[in-house]
């Protein structure tokens, strides 16, 4: 049965309206794609942060210290085994000179390139040392310099170089030079931990360690400490202005996001309220013929949902894509302030898609509604009646403005009396809605401006009325194109408020044009002094820097001296700048950052108690500076006050403010030969910080950039949207223009004119607008969410820019419209119908391609012992310890999961070096949750090295470890049984399984000699335990569950496995339900045959076992998956035969997405097993 | 039993200052009757028109059809009673331009859960418009638009039909052929047809005569 006309007049009206919907559907789909966007990118963008650890910039946030002694090595291996830290990296420095040719005071830093990778220091981590990264490791004459200071020293990579370190001569080599483009290891010579250990002869000590910790971690490595000689301080002033620029990134992050889901929501009210307004008179006539108030709302409500289903799925997909886009963006930008290695994924957030649906349906039908109420509740005759239409219009535009200045003053209100960050989102959003209902009036008042200077000019007589006339069809458009303008402009201001801010600050605060600092106490007054002497100095100013304890925590000190009657180089941001500055230079006043006056309810004239000695004295607050770079705030005092109350003479760091005329560069190298009697001490050029932070802010901010002009895009669009429709609905009222003589010319300027008209009333309403958003950020959600402000940069350019976007935009909506208008002849128009790298195998993953000959090789059976063998083979090159299983708890929720540790040897030899760091062995652990029943799938991947307990494998009883993850047998004889546990915070995945063996160990191939390629020397030794019952917990997401199931143990070691033209394998392990275990491999080689080493075992349910050869079995994929990742095509069905066993089974994935976004992309999931048994297993399969 | 009286009915718009449109009309219409309304461009015909078949609320006075008075009805009632009951019939035809000729007739049909039959091809046929069941509104032309709407005002066989200058648009030839065609499909089956005009020609065929000057009836005349 055809649906009654009634419901059918919507669909049609669409149909015949081809241009106008199309219109409506793209304007709902980009308002909601625009939501979706921004949204999933935040979204990705805080989960990536969230992985990478929150809220946490490229530096450290805390650093574990000492007395001058440095502290105790042990303490790094306690953070990571026995609180899992991930984010920890040691730090060794200490003072070295180069005597020849010329004196240079240069700092050894010894690195732990296993750790660096979330600190982001210029040369530490292991990917930008390229080959060099074994020597570093292995040798303890081996060092790295950034590129500029090798030029400096005059030495390429392969020179060797004479230091003088602990007070004797010695001799490295460098044996690399890395890419430094901002010279950032100036004055640097890096060296791998155990290295500089045995260079600065301090083996046992670090001077220090880096931490990135959350909030909740800071207390476990308190009291970690606390039985250490050793304290946890925060983390130097410049990472922290860095982390708080990256709150600031969420916050504002956050804020766009709310501003696209208002603008979003105004877009798709402008398009289906057009809709609505144009239907008007059909309503009238359908009222007339006596069709219910409660049909035609349900008719509109239909359309409307039609509309913005159509819409809202376009725009689902549309946003996804463009989320793609901002994602890749917001990851380089979270990139270069973090280090995230699990990240990269676009994260599905039910919140997006939640904002996106109610946006594009429940606006699409709200914004369809009202109109449609409006229009049914009015008597037939009136809303027949365009007339009645747009005076009603100008009516509720009044009354809407009042409505309005009373949401002006609500938002003026809840942003006033409010103090938390909701409060101010909500005023925020008010604040938006009371301008938007402003709008028609504004276009109303114009309209009555402009019209004085119409009479007589009959075209701005038509540009203007035929602008106003139309309200109820302009004034949401208008409306809807300031919010979206206006978003733009805000953002605009607020990027250049804190940019400004930003700039003011580090000039200020980077005064000095260079900085001398030591990594020990030793830069002195006299030393100041003959640096102030230098012709081409102006003054040199003296920093004290120290932490006082107090029962709230430390407080920040840093006193400061400067030449008489040269003041700080503060913005006083509270209080009388110069009545603080004279209080400060010449009485007991200090000045205290905003953060701490705001953490400690201080304004200037309060009075602050700080510890001096035993005692507590009080300071006159005499005026709060600003300061982003100490989260907690901090105090500055001047340093004679500070000398004689704490009578401490040290120095932290000297500035060097040169004369105006002064050569940098002679001057730098005459410091820096100053210096070079003082070890470890350091010339840092402040220009180059200041272009570097520069740099971060901007890369920071470029996400802000491009959501920016998102929005500018969305705007665009929607107004050309909202614009066109309004004309087209108009064709027949140009054509009567047309008819009573407006030439095509003018007929295009009458259009052209309207829409820029209202574009120019858009863009003008949205500069006040757009200033009050960016105020409001600045000000208020800035204020409320850091503690600082920020000054107030309104330039001029970003109101232009809006205002032009709005006026372009209106002006490319009139072409289409004006055109069509044009081109038709008069007669045609009033009668016109207007409707018409991954083939790399896990030896290659396992280190750099070194001589595997100088390696001990399995070339043929050999009977092993136990438990020793059970531990590690150091001389081979590559071993694991490979544990998989399923398991479930009591509801039958299932779980999947892979634990393996990987050991690869870098050299043959052992070190004959002193350093408790020293190693040739590194690690690798890979740790996977398949969380069968939720459909999902975590894996995260780790290096360590093998040295001073952060990683190994011992035997009696066996302890295999990396860091946290572990497995430990609870004998000292036999392997099981084993407790298996580790833990990942960021990608909240653990286990903590008690395993024992159901079945003794088989030996794979011939008595264990495991040959996987033609030539004898390429095989493995290998031995399995089939089947392990398990039982303990599992955390997935922030759950824990208890489980019990069965586990699997291959042990595997090697020197080198594949030959050549193999390009990879299929390895399975089934347990099947008759109690018979079997595993299978298949060997391809790069042409995609079989290797006839490919091969298997079938165990008895008594552990006796069959040993299957290449032949003795079929593996035949029956499915493929493409990983939306990598694009790589794995086979995650398979059909396998064993004939000799009576076994015809189908292996299936239990879930698709279980490759692994390890370094070398593999497939490795759980599986399950139908056919002439059941059963489970694991699957993995590489080389694809 | 058919029967429109009105009482005293007044109606004005806006109210500083008021525009009095019709000032205290009062009548009678009867079954079957055909009624002209004539009168000067802004005397106030359609504003009458339009509170006779319920599409406005007079400012005060009354109007009874069947014996109710609209007044009392809630707005389901009254638009039970537009639907059930009558038909309109406007100046500038006002077709549902999204709808084709044939979905335009069904509409009545459907929405008073008539069952469509031929109905709708006979229409077209009374109409003369036989074959042109799939054109768009804007496909006909303003003579073809007015017959559809005189069957699409018909076809669900009102009582009273309200016509407002359903001439206005039209040539002389097409005018005289709309009024026939409305007056012998409203005889013909007995109904009310209620018609404002300004064409004298119609005057004649009238079985009463409504005069409206500057808001008031000057006289009624009855044949």
């Amino acid at each position: 049965m055809r649906l009654p006309v009634l419901y059918r007049m919507g669909w049609s009206d669409l149909r015949r309206h081809p241009v106008q919907s199309v219109l409506a559907i793209v304007g709902v789909a980009i308002a909601v794609a625009v939501v979706v966007a921004v949204d999933l990118a935040n979204h990705s963008a805080r989960e990536a942060m969230r992985l990478s650890l929150e809220s946490v910039a490229g530096r450290a946030t805390h650093q574990v210290v000492g007395g001058p002694d440095g502290i105790d090595e042990q303490i790094y291996t306690e953070l990571r085994t026995t609180l899992g830290l991930q984010q920890a990296a040691p730090v060794l420095e200490g003072g070295v000179t180069r005597p020849e040719p010329e004196r240079r005071a240069l700092t050894l830093l010894g690195l732990d390139a296993f750790a660096e990778g979330p600190f982001q220091r210029p040369i530490g981590s292991g990917d930008t040392l390229g080959d060099a990264f074994n020597a570093l490791l292995l040798r303890d004459d081996a060092v790295a310099l950034g590129e500029f200071e090798a030029a400096r020293l005059g030495v390429a990579a392969g020179d060797s170089l004479t230091l003088l370190a602990s007070g004797k001569p010695q001799t490295v080599e460098v044996v690399a030079v890395v890419e430094d483009p901002d010279d950032q290891a100036r004055g640097l010579v890096v060296a791998d931990i155990a290295a500089a250990q045995h260079l600065l002869q301090r083996h046992g000590v670090l001077s220090r360690i880096d931490l990135i910790l959350t909030p909740d971690q800071v207390g476990q490595v308190e009291a970690l400490l606390a039985e250490n000689n050793a304290r946890l301080v925060l983390a130097g002033a410049s990472a922290n202005a860095v982390v708080e620029m990256s709150r600031a990134f969420h916050t504002n992050l956050t804020a766009l996001s709310l501003l696209a889901v208002v603008v979003g929501a105004f877009l798709v009210f402008n398009t289906l309220a057009f809709i609505a307004v144009r239907r008007r008179a059909t309503i009238g006539v359908l009222r007339a013929m006596g069709v219910k108030r409660q049909q035609i709302l349900q008719q509109v409500l239909m359309d409307a949902l039609l509309i913005g289903a159509l819409g809202t799925a376009l725009g689902l997909g549309l946003g996804y894509l463009l989320a793609h886009g901002l994602v890749g963006l917001v990851l380089q930008t979270v990139g270069d302030l973090y280090f995230a290695q699990t990240a990269g994924q676009l994260v599905l957030s039910p919140f997006s898609l939640a904002a996106g649906l109610v946006v594009g349906l429940l606006g699409s039908v709200v914004a369809a509604l009202m109109p449609a109420l409006e229009a049914a509740g009015t008597p037939p005759r009136a809303a027949l009646s365009r007339a009645h239409l747009e005076t009603r219009a100008r009516w509720l535009a009044k009354k809407s403005a009042i409505i309005a200045v009373g949401a002006l003053l609500l938002a003026a209100l809840i942003i006033g009396l409010g103090s938390g960050l909701v409060s101010a989102f909500f005023g925020l959003f008010v604040l938006i809605m009371g301008a938007a209902l402003l709008t028609p009036l504004v276009v109303l008042m114009v309209g009555a401006l402009l019209r004085p200077f119409t009479r007589g000019r009959p075209y701005a007589g038509l540009i203007v009325e035929g602008a106003v006339a139309s309200l109820s069809r302009t004034g949401v458009a208008v409306a809807a194109l300031t919010v979206a303008v206006a978003a733009v402009i805000g953002v605009a201001v607020m990027i250049s408020s804190f940019r400004g801010s930003v700039v003011n600050w580090l000039e200020g605060s980077l005064a000095a044009d260079f900085y001398l600092s030591a990594p020990e106490r030793v830069l002195t007054d006299s030393l100041a002094n003959s640096l102030g002497d230098l012709s081409s100095v102006d003054y040199v100013s003296r920093s004290r820097w120290v932490d006082l304890a107090t029962d709230q925590g430390p407080i920040e000190l840093w006193a400061l001296e400067l030449p008489a009657g040269q003041p700080p180089a503060v913005d006083i941001r509270q209080g009388n700048p110069d009545a603080a500055l004279q209080a400060f230079a010449n009485t007991r006043a200090v000045l205290v950052s905003e953060a701490f006056a705001s953490r400690q309810n201080l304004a200037p004239g309060d009075s602050i108690q700080l510890p001096v000695g035993a005692e507590q004295q009080n300071f006159t607050v005499a005026g709060v500076h600003r300061d982003y770079a100490s989260p907690g705030g901090v105090v500055l005092m001047r340093r004679a006050l500070y000398q004689t109350l704490y009578n401490d003479d040290a120095l932290s760091g000297i500035g060097v403010h040169l004369q105006p005329q002064a050569d940098r560069a002679a001057v730098l190298a005459t410091l820096e030969q100053m210096v070079g009697n003082t070890p470890g001490a350091r010339v840092v050029d402040n220009a180059a910080i200041f272009d570097q932070s520069l740099a971060i802010f901007d890369r920071t901010f470029a996400i802000t950039e491009v959501l920016r002009w998102l929005a500018g895009l969305v705007a665009f669009v929607g107004v050309l949207g909202a614009l066109m429709a309004l004309h087209l609905d108009r064709t027949r009222e140009f054509a009567v223009l047309r008819a009573i003589g407006l030439s095509r010319g003018g007929l295009g300027w009458v259009i052209g004119g309207q829409s820029g008209l209202l574009g120019l009333v858009a863009g003008l309403c949205a500069i006040p607008l757009g200033v009050a958003l960016a105020w409001l950020l600045v000000f208020v959600i800035n204020q409320r969410a850091f503690g600082w402000t920020m000054g107030f940069d309104l330039q001029a350019m970003p109101l232009l820019e809006g205002v032009a976007l709005a006026v372009f935009a209106a002006l490319i909506a009139a072409i289409q419209p004006a055109f069509r208008a044009a081109r038709l002849t008069p007669a045609l128009l009033l009668v016109a119908a207007v409707g018409a790298a991954q083939a790399q195998n896990m030896a290659e993953v396992m280190g750099p391609d070194i001589d595997t000959d100088r390696f001990a090789r399995v070339t043929g059976p050999q009977p092993l012992v136990f438990p020793d063998d059970h531990g590690a083979h150091p001389d081979y090159r590559t071993e694991w310890w490979y544990f998989v299983g399923n398991l479930a708890d009591e509801q039958g929720r299932e779980f999947g999961f892979q634990l393996t540790l990987f050991r690869s040897a870098l050299d043959p030899e052992p070190p004959a070096r002193r350093s408790d760091w020293a190693t040739r062995q590194a690690w690798m652990g890979h740790f996977a949750i398949t969380d069968i029943t939720g459909g999902s799938h975590r894996a995260v991947e780790r290096y360590q090295r093998g040295a001073l307990g952060l990683a190994g494998a011992e035997v009696r009883p066996v302890r295999v470890w990396m860091d946290n993850w572990q497995a430990q047998s609870q004998t000292d004889q036999t392997l099981f049984p084993l407790q298996l546990s580790a833990q990942d915070e960021p990608t909240e995945i653990g286990l903590d399984l008690h395993l024992t063996a159901l079945k003794p160990h088989v030996l794979q191939g011939n008595a264990g000699y495991s040959q996987k390629g033609e030539d004898p020397g390429n095989a493995s030794r290998y031995y399995s335990f089939t089947r392990l019952s398990a039982e303990g917990q599992i955390d997935f997401a922030n759950q824990t569950y208890t489980v019990t199931g069965s586990a699997w143990l291959d042990r595997e070691w090697s020197t080198s496995a594949l030959d050549s033209n193999q390009a990879g394998w299929d390895w399975f392990s089934l347990q099947l339900e008759d109690g018979r275990d079997v595993m299978v491999y298949r060997l391809r080689r790069t042409d995609g045959s079989t290797a006839p080493q490919s091969a298997g075992i079938v165990v008895e349910p008594d552990g006796q076992s069959t040993v299957l050869g290449a032949d003795d079995f079929t593996l035949t994929p029956t499915r493929h998956w493409q990983s939306p990742n990598t694009d790589s095509r794995y086979p995650v069905e398979w059909s396998l035969v064993i004939p000799e066993q009576g076994l015809d089974l189908a292996v299936e994935a239990r879930l698709d997405q279980q490759e692994m976004p390890t370094t070398i992309r593999y497939w490795e999931g759980a599986v399950g097993v139908q056919g002439t048994t059941h059963g489970v297993g694991y699957m993995e399969l590489t080389g694809y | 039993m058919s029967e429109i009286i009105f009482e005293s009915l007044t109606r004005w718009y806006g109210e500083h200052p008021r525009r009095l449109v019709l000032d205290g009309v009062s009548g009678k219409i009867t079954d079957g009757q055909f009624v002209v309304v004539i009168g000067r461009s802004g005397s106030g015909k359609s504003t009458l028109l339009n509170l006779l078949g319920g599409l406005d609320t007079p400012s005060q006075g009354l109007v009874k059809v069947d014996g109710v008075d609209l007044a009392t009805m809630n707005d389901g009632a009254l638009t039970a009673l537009r639907r059930r009951r009558m038909g309109f019939v406007f100046q500038s035809y006002n077709l549902i331009p999204t709808l084709s000729v044939a979905d335009n007739l069904r509409l009545p049909l459907q929405l008073n859960g008539i069952a469509e039959g031929n109905k709708v091809s006979e229409w077209l046929a009374r109409v003369d418009l036989q074959g042109r069941e799939h054109d768009w509104p804007d496909q006909l032309s303003g003579g073809e638009q007015q017959r559809v709407a005189i069957a699409r005002a018909l076809i669900h066989e009102p009582a009273y039909i309200f016509a407002d200058e359903p001439t206005g648009n039209l040539d002389l030839a097409n005018a005289e052929r709309i009024v026939q065609l409305l007056d012998s499909l409203c005889r013909s089956a007995g109904r009310t047809l209620i018609m404002v005009t300004h064409a004298p020609e119609v005057v004649g065929l009238a079985d009463q005569l409504l005069t409206i000057r500057e808001g008031r009836l000057v006289e009624a005349e009855g044949h």
